[in-house]
């Protein structure tokens, strides 16, 4: 009964790290995909900050 | 007693897959989770920004309050601190920077800068009615 249960969790976490290693063997084209996805949301996001300049001052603009 | 021991044996090689299961996926989401609270920041600036924006347009800020809030915003460069002198933007352009460069070790403290500016938008937010 208990090496049953102990077999099931290990098996679970065998499926765990099988599937991130597959994911670290996958084509080369997808894997900078899927990175180049993440950075482009990181320039994405920058992006949109640095395009807000200053909050025109009421009396004139300041930038 | 043997079946006894099959049974130890098979739980301690549980535990310690499991213990590197959970280790490579959370390495493996530590980013993706760092980049999506950068969004949230984003999202929340923008806000931020578009009620002062709109404040000062009905000139519901004064223009020393608005000068302020665009020292926060854009920085001033000759200030004695860095985070001053960078301004929202500039540390927003640093915060990228950094996640494009990191490591699992400066996640910690990318995610903390984060939190900062979080806080400090959260206290330049205005209501409708107006006031920091």
């Amino acid at each position: 009964m208990a090496t049953a249960a102990a077999g099931a969790v290990a098996g679970a976490a065998i499926k765990v790290i099988a599937d991130y290693v597959k994911s670290l063997g996958e084509p080369p084209e997808e894997v900078v995909r899927a990175f180049g996805r993440l950075e482009e949301f990181i320039d994405a996001y920058d992006a949109r900050i640095q395009k807000l300049g200053a909050v025109p001052d009421p009396a004139g603009p300041l930038e | 007693m043997l079946a006894r021991d099959r049974a130890w044996t098979t739980a301690a090689v549980a535990l310690l897959l499991l213990a590197l299961a959970v280790s490579c996926t959370s390495v493996r989401d530590t980013k993706s989770d760092v980049v999506g609270e950068y969004g949230d920041l984003v999202r929340r600036a923008e806000q931020v920004h578009a009620q002062w924006t709109q404040a000062a347009a009905a000139g519901r800020e004064s223009a020393a309050r608005v000068a302020a809030f665009n020292a926060f915003w854009v920085g001033v460069p000759a200030s004695p601190t860095e985070e001053a002198a960078l301004g929202f933007r500039g540390r927003s352009a640093r915060i990228r920077e950094q996640l494009q460069t990191t490591t699992p070790d400066s996640l910690a403290g990318i995610r903390a800068e984060i939190a900062r500016l979080r806080a400090e938008l959260d206290a330049w937010a205005l209501t409708t009615t107006g006031g920091a």
